[in-house]
């Protein structure tokens, strides 16, 4: 990481950590919505940008995560710090399947399934009353127990651990995006045909970004339930997976602090603006055209250009 | 009765192969997965009924004014948010991907629109054919019957337009090969909107006729949009004859599925199939490599 | 150099597509250290027996051998693995990288155990080799046709193989560029490269292969030295498709 990414990083776990001692607790509330929000629209940008798919099953891999770890603890009394890892791992083995099943199929093709496959997903909870409880999904869920003396029943407490998974998340994607298993991976983006003959396991890293993808989104989906304290299937359709596609589309998937750009623009924005809920859906959709159309690198891609037709240097890739 | 299940079953697919007709003459052509599709037949439908309601017309007269004017959009559509992209070639994402993002952007903006100028409430729509017809121990509606026509005149003018016209030629050229229809001078973006304009008025024929057979709500684009997806991939991203086929077997699978299996799964049953499918066969039955 | 056994071995492979026989019947070998040429009229069959060579899908008959190892079957990795490269006409490159990190990605994936010095130390040398120094930061879809392609075989080359495959390498080029082209792919063979190449270009394929083989509608018609091949009737009849003598 070079100079200047190292200090803003440190910048910005500086502000973010002191950030909620300063705000009221409604502002505090949003605030850790964006932060597990950036978490979702991260493990997207790992799908987009990095493993070069649009997955529209995402948000099944969350209801996962956020289900599993859900009823563990509330069915059968589990620690969160049990069920945690537990529905991770269900989560990495499903995405896995899926993966193996489906990446050697074409653009389309891949997109249809993962489709086909999150309505299942949805059905499968709406439906299995025994389990999951049905369309009138699980109530009351607690936040996670203490654990090494950390409490998290707070508002902050909660905060910071997920601003912790945030910043770990962070971390490691941007030491893997360096690996040699990270460039490798990028390669197959860049051009499937040309990577496979240059020596890299096509099928294999395809599956490894996906399930990269799936457990960062699982870790957001872990963060959900004890979050909103309910969840419901109807939170994980189609929409909850653009939802996503959008947060990482706007801020821009080839950097780091993408996501998070559009996870706090998608939270504030339309709070700034007083935005009923009745018209996100058409501003979410507005959004992805236009900046598709026009800013297809996203908020911090316009803030790479602003900054090099500033400096006017010349620009490496990333 | 069995007889009377596959009766309604062909009814259905015949509404889902024109879905799916749309649907691929728009891949084939210029290989777009257009997202906003289900959107296009929801609009089409509220048209017709607009039409009806406002010049006080039936819906046989309704329907071609609908159409043109779902055509019209279309295209406009196709000239505003994916001609653009297709232009482009280097960017963090490829430009196939964009289309898709900004035709989901689309599915979103068209839906809204619709809920501010038509509201959220379902609304029924009436064909205007009354009465039953008996065949043998299958009972069907006057209804049906017409809709089975209208499918089949409207699958006939397509291959009419296909093969015995001009421009059908140039777009069986141009979804064979691109760049050398290009090359023999054919204009891929001239044509590829008329492909869209067409699309857009069969999205509006099925969103027509599905309304008038359940109601017309501004969230029945949904299912038809993922339908048709399932169906064209069963029957080849691309192949007019696939479409028709596949529509009628997903129509089957569905009502009898519904029938006998389990009404609340059979959606995941025909998803099932279809990654079954897929996995057998990665393009489709029809379909041929792309 | 016939006694030492061929590197590359094609027995009788075949392939059809759907009712299409793209390749009926070839076999051919490369020895090692030679440049072959791959020559035939369109629809001979050349570029699918390239493909069939290089593993981009399996043949429906007959078998592929490097020295005594089976390729036939092989996923392309594999293939690669084995000391196979090849080129792509029209050239794929990683799009978004730079020229630099183009020819990275092959060397790290074909590198075993190596260290960052070693792994630096053989992008610069092949940088050099195909002269593209000076491009090194250079984003590789902003480049230059030409250089498209030496990049194209510079990640080939990158990765360091024992046989080369060129699809069609003189493609679009005007007689200088064919004249260095040459030249380049002679050089590579003087690093101890063996080369396969398929091409249209009669006068440079005359001009650098040390051997050629000729198809036609999927099978071999002839081969030997360009001298051979310049002279030989059934070659000229199948590009001209004309009987001289009726």
């Amino acid at each position: 990481m070079s100079m200047l990414q190292k200090t803003s990083f440190a910048a910005f776990t500086l502000a973010m950590l002191i950030a909620p001692l300063l705000l009221g607790d409604y502002q505090a509330y949003l605030l850790t919505l964006t932060v597990i929000w950036a978490i979702l629209a991260l493990s997207m940008a790992i799908v987009l940008g990095l493993a070069g798919q649009i997955n529209l099953g995402q948000a099944a891999f969350v209801a996962i995560a956020a289900y599993t770890s859900s009823v563990l603890r509330l069915r059968y009394g589990l620690d969160f710090w049990l069920a945690a890892p537990i529905a991770l791992v269900a989560v990495i083995v499903v995405a896995a399947l899926m993966g193996l099943v489906t990446l050697r199929l074409r653009g389309p093709f891949f997109i249809l399934v993962m489709l086909a496959f999150a309505e299942i997903v949805r059905l499968l909870i709406a439906n299995w009353q025994d389990v999951t409880n049905g369309p009138l999904g699980l109530r009351d869920i607690a936040p996670p127990e203490p654990l090494f003396g950390l409490h998290f029943e707070t508002k902050i407490g909660f905060y910071y651990l997920s601003l912790a998974v945030l910043l770990i998340c962070m971390l490691g994607l941007s030491r893997f995006v360096r690996s040699k298993v990270g460039r490798l991976l990028v390669a197959v983006r860049e051009d499937d045909v040309l990577a496979e003959f240059v020596g890299i396991p096509v099928m294999r890293n395809k599956v490894l970004g996906l399930c990269i993808g799936a457990s960062v989104a699982g870790l957001g989906g872990l963060l959900l339930g004890p979050f909103l304290t309910i969840l419901a299937p109807s939170q994980f359709t189609l929409f909850a997976s653009v939802d996503m596609i959008v947060m990482a589309v706007v801020g821009g998937v080839a950097t780091l602090a993408g996501p998070l750009l559009g996870a706090a623009f998608l939270v504030y924005v339309p709070e700034l603006l007083s935005f009923s809920s009745e018209y996100r859906p058409a501003m979410m959709g507005g959004l992805l055209i236009l900046m598709t159309l026009f800013a297809p690198q996203g908020l911090s891609g316009l803030a790479i250009n602003l900054r090099a037709a500033l400096t006017r240097r010349d620009r490496h890739g990333d | 009765m069995l007889a009377q299940q596959l009766a309604n079953g062909v009814v259905l697919g015949c509404v889902y192969a024109l879905c799916a007709l749309g649907f691929t003459l728009v891949f084939g052509a210029a290989r777009v997965v257009n997202f906003a599709y289900g959107e296009l037949l929801m609009i089409g439908a509220f048209s017709t009924l607009t039409v009806m309601q406002t010049l006080s017309v039936p819906f046989f007269v309704a329907l071609p004014v609908a159409m043109s004017g779902v055509a019209l959009l279309s295209a406009l559509l196709f000239y505003l948010t994916i001609r653009p992209l297709q232009r482009r070639t280097t960017t963090a994402l490829g430009g196939e991907l964009q289309i898709i993002l900004v035709t989901l952007g689309l599915l979103y903006v068209l839906r809204e629109a619709a809920n501010v100028v038509w509201g959220t409430a379902p609304r029924q729509m009436d064909m205007g054919i009354h009465g039953i017809v008996l065949i043998g121990k299958v009972v069907l509606t006057k209804q049906r019957l017409a809709v089975m026509a209208l499918t089949f005149v409207l699958v006939l003018a397509l291959y009419g337009l296909l093969y015995r016209t001009r421009i059908g030629r140039a777009l069986r050229a141009i979804a064979q090969n691109r760049e050398g229809a290009a090359a023999i001078g054919l204009n891929a973006d001239r044509i590829t909107a008329f492909v869209f304009a067409v699309s857009g008025a069969l999205a509006c024929a099925a969103g027509s006729l599905l309304g008038s057979l359940y109601a017309v709500a501004s969230d029945m684009g949904s299912s038809p949009l993922l339908k048709s997806f399932v169906i064209v991939i069963f029957g080849g991203l691309g192949s007019v004859p696939g479409a028709i086929v596949g529509g009628i077997l997903i129509g089957l699978l569905e009502n009898l599925s519904g029938a006998y299996l389990s009404f609340a799964f059979k959606d995941v049953i025909t998803f099932a199939v279809l990654i079954a499918v897929l996995l057998l066969r990665p393009t489709g039955l029809l379909g041929r490599a792309t | 150099m016939a006694t030492s056994p061929p590197l590359l071995r094609v027995d009788s492979i075949a392939k059809h597509f759907g009712g299409v026989q793209a390749v009926a019947d070839v076999s051919l070998q490369v020895n090692a250290g030679e440049i072959l040429g791959l020559i035939g009229p369109n629809g001979a069959g050349k570029t699918t027996t390239f493909n069939l060579i290089s593993g981009r899908f399996p043949p429906s008959r007959g078998s592929v051998w490097l020295a005594d190892t089976l390729l036939t079957g092989l996923r392309p990795d594999r293939i690669a693995a084995l000391g196979v490269a090849r080129t792509f006409q029209g050239t794929r490159l990683f799009p978004q990288l730079t020229v630099t990190e183009n020819i990275e990605t092959a060397v790290i994936a074909s590198a075993k155990l190596t260290g960052r010095e070693v792994q630096r130390a053989q992008v610069d040398q092949v940088l050099a080799f195909v002269g593209l120094e000076r491009l090194a930061s250079a984003v590789a879809a902003s480049l230059a046709y030409a250089h498209r392609s030496l990049l194209g075989l510079g990640i080939a080359l990158a990765l360091r193989p024992r046989l080369l495959l060129l699809d069609e390498p003189f493609a679009g080029m005007n007689p200088r560029e064919t004249a260095d082209a040459a030249q380049m792919v002679r050089r590579i063979r003087d690093t101890g490269v063996t080369v396969l190449l398929v091409e249209h270009d009669m006068p440079a394929v005359m001009g650098v292969c040390d051997r050629i083989v000729v198809l036609d509608q999927g099978r071999k018609i002839a081969e030997g030295s360009p001298a051979d091949i310049r002279g030989d009737r059934r070659v000229i009849e199948a590009y001209l498709g004309v009987d001289e003598d009726a």
